[in-house]
C-alpha cells in the first residue's frame, strides 16, 4: 500500500519536474529574446558587446529579420548549447554577421528555428550587424545534409548567409544526424 | 489475494514503462526513416546496381564559373566538384558544352590539400594514362573535346562520401558587333543539346568507354533515362551552377545587360570606369537558354581600332589587331543583287520552326527592290524552286512569291545536297551585262539536322563561285556548329533565331547588313616587318559586313609600325592606314593564336586535305600552345594510389571540417521528449493513486 503511495508521489514529483524542465527550454528562448531586444538596442547605439544579464557568457552580435514569417530574432555569439538555449548563434569561425563571406547561424528546430520549415527559396532575410546597417538577403537554397559528411565551405567572395537547424523538425528525440541548411546570397 | 493483484499491477506500471521506452526508440527510429526518404527527394540520381533492390546514387557535379573579361579576351574558370554520395568508389563523367571557339588550356585537379596540374597530351596517350591510373587505384582526370563546342571532364576514382574539384580554364575573343561586345556562357541543361542535334554516335560512343557511372546533362532526354533505367527520379534539379563575371572593359560603358538571365550588377571596390561585377541571380535560372552578356561603349568612347600584343619565349610574338569599318559611308546607294533564298521544309523543322523560318522568308522577299533579282527553292526530300531561275523583283513577283511561301509545309527527309547544287548552279549565276557589279547572295534558313557535313562543307567551298552564303538558324536546337562553318566557307555569316520574338529584330539586322556588303576582297598588310612576319590569321579575310570588325591574329617576330587595309568598300577601292605603335600588352594572344591555327586546319580537312597532315600539325599546335584539341587532351593523375590514401584522407578531412568547412553545431533540445516523458510521469503517478485508493 505504502510502496505504491511513494511511488505515485515520486512519479508525480518527477513527471512535474521532467515537464518543468521541457517546458523552461520554451519558456527561456521566448523570454531571454525579449532580454535580448534591449542589450541589442544598447549593442547598436554604444557600438560595444553589452551583455543581456550579468551572469550571461553571451552577447549579440546581430539581429536576422524573416519579414515573410513576421519574424526577427537576436543572434548570440557562438553556436554552442549555451546560447542557443536563449537565442540562434553565430558560429565563430564563420564570417561575422555583414561581412564579406560565408556568416553561419544556428539556432534550435524547436524553438527559434522551427520557422525555417516555412520559409521557400526566393524569401528574403534581412541581417543587422552590430554598427546598425542592414544587409539583405535571398534564399537561394534549401537542403538537408548529413553534418558528418556536411562540407560547408567557409570561404565566398560574397555575402552567403547558412542558416542552420536540426532535421526532421518534427523527430522527438535529439541528437540526430541530420541538418536543414538554408543558403541566403545577398542582393545588391 | 490482493497480493497477487498488487503484482499484477506493478506488472502493468512496468509495462507502461517499457511502453514509454518503446515508445521513445520508435520515435527514434522513424525520425531516421523519415531522414531516408528525405534523401531521396533532394533530386539525386539513383543508378541500378546488378542486385535488383540495391541502388547506387550517382556523382553529383556542382558547377561554378568566374569570367574574367580584360580587353578582347575572356578567360574562364570553371570549377566542377564531383561528390560521390555513396559508399563505393566510383568514376564519374560529366559532358558539358562551352563556346564553340573556346580554347580550353588548363585543367588542375584538386584533391584535399593537393593540386595535380593536368599535361596535355596526344588523346589516345592521354586516355591510355588515364585508363592505367584508373586500373591502379589512382585518382585520375581527363578532360576531352568531342566536339568544338562539347567536352567531356572524366575523374577516376572518387573515394566513398569525398569529392574531387576539377579546375578547368579557356579562353575565348569577346564578340564585337554592332557596336556592343558580348561573351556568351552555355549553360550545362539546355534543349540544344537534345539528340536532334547532338551526333547520337558520339554520345552512344562516351557511353560505351567509359563503364563507369555516367553524368551526361542530358537528363532531360527520355531515351538517356531508358538507358540509365533511373528509378524513383524525381523531377531532376539543374545542376548547382553559379556564374560570375568581372569586366575590366578598358572604355567607359554605356549600358551593359543580360539577355536571358536576372543578374545582379554592382562596382567592385577598385572599379575605374569600365568596371563591373556581375553575378547570375542564382533563383532565375532560365536553363533553356545560354548567358549571354552585353555591353556598350558610352557615346564617343567607342573603339575605332585596337591593337595588343603579347611577348612570348623565344623572341616570338603574338599580335591581335581589330578595325571596325566606318560605319557612315554605307549611304551609298547599295549595289544590285542576286538573292536565292533555301528554306528547308523538312519533317524536323515541323511546328513553330516552321512558322518562324516562313516569316522570316516573307520578311526577305518584302525587302527586295526592282533593281534585285531573287529565287526561292524549298527541299526536303528533294529540291524544287519557285522559278526556273533567278527573276527580277516585280511587284508581280513578289505577289507570286508570296503565295508560294504560304503554301509551304514541312514533310519529309533533310536532303541537303540537292538545294546547295540548285542554288550554286552555275546556270542560277547573272548572265545580263554588268553582273560583275552585281552582289550574289544565298540565303540558307534550316535547323541544320544534316549527317554529311563534311560532303556539304566541301561542296560550299569548291562551288562558291564569288557568291556569299548566309545562313539562319531556327528553332530552339539548330545544329550550329554546321551552320557557323557552312556560313564561314560561305564566307557569310550565321544568324542564330532561337525565340519567334527575334524573327523580325533578328531578320532586319541580317537584311540590313547583307544589302551593305561593306568590305569585301579584304587585304591585309603590315609595314616594318617585312619578311619576317610569320603567320596571319585568318589567311583569307571574310567580307565584313554592317557594324563587324576585321579581327586579325598574327604570331610575328617584331612589332610592326603600321596595318594597311585594301579591299571593296561597297564595290569601289578602299584603303586604310592605322600606326600600331603603343600597342598595349595583352594576356592570352598566343593562346588565341593557337586556337585559330587549330581550326584553320580542321578547316583544310573539311574541304579535303590528308588527315594525317592535319592530325599531326594539329598535334604540334595542341602541345605547343598546351591546347585541347580533337587530337589532343588534358590529363592529371595523382602519383599515390587512391585506396592507400585512405587513412591520410580521414585525417585531411578532419583537418579540412576545422580549415576550410564550418562545423554544424547541435541544434536541437530535448525539450519535447522531457515535457512527452514528463507528461507520461505524471498521468501514470495519476493511475497509481487512484488504484491506491480503489483497493484502500
Amino acid at each position: 500500500m505504502r510502496g505504491r503511495t511513494i511511488a505515485a508521489v515520486v512519479l508525480l514529483v518527477a513527471g512535474a519536474l521532467l515537464f518543468w524542465s521541457g517546458a523552461w527550454i520554451q519558456i527561456k528562448a521566448v523570454v531571454a529574446q525579449g532580454m535580448l531586444e534591449f542589450a541589442w538596442g544598447q549593442t547598436v547605439i554604444s557600438g560595444k558587446p553589452v551583455k543581456p544579464w550579468p551572469w550571461a557568457d553571451h552577447w549579440p552580435v546581430a539581429r536576422i529579420g524573416f519579414p515573410e514569417q513576421g519574424e526577427d530574432f537576436v543572434v548570440l555569439y557562438g553556436d554552442n548549447g549555451s546560447s542557443l538555449a536563449f537565442a540562434p548563434g553565430w558560429n565563430i569561425r564563420s564570417a561575422r554577421p555583414g561581412d564579406e563571406g560565408v556568416t553561419m547561424i544556428s539556432g534550435h528546430r524547436d524553438t527559434h528555428f522551427r520557422l525555417l520549415e516555412g520559409v521557400t527559396v526566393g524569401e528574403q532575410i534581412t541581417l543587422e550587424n552590430s554598427r546598425g546597417r542592414v544587409h539583405n538577403y535571398k534564399i537561394t537554397n534549401i537542403n538537408t545534409v548529413d553534418y558528418r559528411m556536411a562540407n560547408i565551405p567557409s570561404n565566398s567572395m560574397f555575402r552567403r548567409l547558412v542558416l542552420v537547424t536540426c532535421y526532421p523538425f518534427d523527430a522527438v528525440v535529439a541528437g540526430g544526424p541530420m541538418r536543414y541548411v538554408v543558403t541566403a546570397e545577398q542582393v545588391i | 489475494m490482493s497480493r497477487k493483484v498488487i503484482k499484477a499491477k506493478s506488472g502493468l506500471v512496468w509495462q507502461s514503462a517499457w511502453l514509454v521506452v518503446g515508445l521513445m526508440i520508435s520515435a527514434m527510429g522513424w525520425g531516421v526513416e523519415i531522414t531516408k526518404i528525405n534523401e531521396v527527394r533532394q533530386g539525386e540520381l539513383l543508378l541500378k546496381t546488378e542486385n535488383p533492390n540495391e541502388y547506387q546514387l550517382a556523382p553529383i557535379v556542382s558547377t561554378d564559373a568566374v569570367i574574367e573579361i580584360t580587353g578582347p579576351i575572356a578567360r574562364t574558370r570553371v570549377r566542377q566538384q564531383f561528390t560521390n554520395p555513396g559508399d563505393s568508389w566510383m568514376e564519374g563523367v560529366y559532358a558539358f558544352p562551352l563556346p564553340e571557339n573556346a580554347a580550353v588550356d588548363h585543367m588542375r585537379m584538386v584533391v584535399g590539400e593537393r593540386i595535380i596540374e593536368g599535361m596535355i597530351k596526344e588523346r589516345q596517350q592521354a586516355k591510355k594514362i588515364y585508363q592505367q591510373a584508373k586500373s591502379e587505384g589512382r585518382r585520375a582526370s581527363l578532360v576531352e573535346q568531342i566536339r568544338p563546342d562539347l567536352f567531356t571532364t572524366s575523374v577516376a576514382n572518387i573515394g566513398p562520401n569525398s569529392t574531387i574539384t576539377i579546375e578547368l580554364e579557356y579562353q575565348e575573343l569577346l564578340s564585337w558587333q554592332d557596336g556592343q561586345f558580348s561573351v556568351r556562357y552555355p549553360m550545362a541543361i539546355t534543349p540544344r543539346y537534345l539528340p536532334a542535334t547532338v551526333d547520337d554516335s558520339e554520345i552512344r560512343e562516351l557511353f560505351e568507354l567509359n563503364d563507369g557511372w555516367t553524368v551526361v546533362p542530358l537528363a532531360n532526354t527520355g531515351k538517356e533515362k531508358s538507358k540509365r533505367e533511373s528509378q524513383q527520379e524525381t523531377p531532376r534539379k539543374n545542376p548547382p551552377i553559379s556564374l560570375t563575371v568581372h569586366l575590366d572593359a578598358g572604355f567607359p560603358l554605356e549600358e551593359i545587360f543580360s539577355r536571358y538571365h536576372k543578374v545582379s550588377t554592382d562596382i567592385p571596390l577598385d572599379g575605374g570606369e569600365g568596371k563591373r561585377r556581375i553575378r547570375l541571380d542564382a533563383s532565375s535560372h532560365a536553363s533553356d537558354h545560354d548567358f549571354v552578356l552585353y555591353w556598350k561603349p558610352k557615346a564617343g568612347s567607342a573603339p575605332r581600332a585596337a591593337f595588343f600584343t603579347e611577348k612570348g619565349d623565344g623572341g616570338d610574338q603574338h599580335g591581335l589587331l581589330m578595325v571596325m569599318p566606318p560605319q557612315q559611308e554605307a549611304l551609298v546607294l547599295p549595289p544590285a543583287r542576286e538573292l536565292i533564298y533555301v528554306i528547308d521544309t523538312s519533317g524536323s523543322m515541323d511546328g513553330p520552326s516552321m512558322a518562324q523560318a516562313k516569316e522570316a522568308l516573307r520578311k526577305a522577299v518584302s525587302r527586295l527592290t526592282p533593281r534585285d533579282s531573287f529565287n526561292i527553292i524549298e527541299f526536303n526530300n528533294s529540291a524544287s524552286s519557285l522559278f526556273d531561275g533567278p527573276e527580277r523583283a516585280t511587284p508581280d513577283r513578289l505577289l507570286i512569291a508570296d503565295h508560294y511561301i504560304s503554301r509551304i509545309e514541312s514533310d519529309g527527309g533533310t536532303e541537303m545536297m540537292g538545294a546547295l547544287r540548285m542554288a550554286l548552279a552555275p546556270k542560277y549565276g547573272w548572265t545580263e551585262r554588268g553582273s560583275e557589279e552585281r552582289l550574289r547572295q544565298v540565303v540558307f534558313i534550316t535547323d541544320g539536322a544534316v549527317g554529311n557535313e563534311v560532303e556539304l562543307f566541301r561542296y560550299i567551298h569548291e562551288n562558291l563561285n564569288g557568291r556569299r552564303l548566309f545562313t539562319v538558324g531556327i528553332g530552339s536546337a539548330p545544329n550550329s556548329y554546321f551552320m557557323r562553318k557552312s556560313a564561314q566557307f560561305g564566307r557569310g555569316t550565321f544568324t542564330y533565331i532561337g525565340d519567334s520574338d527575334e524573327v523580325a529584330e533578328k531578320m532586319d539586322l541580317l537584311f540590313t547588313k547583307m544589302e551593305q556588303a561593306v568590305l569585301t576582297d579584304l587585304v591585309v598588310e603590315l609595314e616594318g616587318v617585312e619578311g619576317e612576319i610569320v603567320k596571319m590569321l585568318p589567311e583569307e579575310a571574310p567580307d565584313l559586313y554592317r557594324g563587324e570588325p576585321v579581327v586579325i591574329s598574327m604570331k610575328m617576330r617584331q612589332t610592326p609600325t603600321r596595318a594597311v587595309l585594301r579591299g571593296r568598300f561597297n564595290a569601289k577601292p578602299w584603303s586604310s592606314e592605322i600606326a600600331l605603335k603603343g600597342g598595349r600588352e595583352q594576356a592570352g594572344l598566343g593562346t588565341l593564336f593557337g586556337r585559330r591555327m587549330i581550326e584553320s586546319w580542321m578547316d583544310r580537312k573539311a574541304v579535303g586535305a590528308d588527315e594525317d597532315d592535319v592530325r599531326n600539325a594539329i598535334i604540334q599546335l595542341g602541345l605547343q600552345y598546351h591546347l585541347v584539341s580533337k587530337y589532343t587532351s588534358l590529363v592529371a593523375v595523382d602519383v599515390t594510389p587512391a585506396e592507400r590514401l585512405q587513412e591520410i584522407d580521414k585525417r585531411e578531412m578532419k583537418m579540412n571540417h576545422r580549415l576550410a568547412s564550418l562545423k554544424l553545431a547541435k541544434t536541437a533540445t530535448d525539450s519535447e521528449i522531457r515535457m512527452i516523458g514528463g507528461a507520461l510521469m505524471l498521468m501514470l503517478s495519476m493511475l497509481l493513486y487512484r488504484r491506491r485508493r480503489v483497493t484502500a
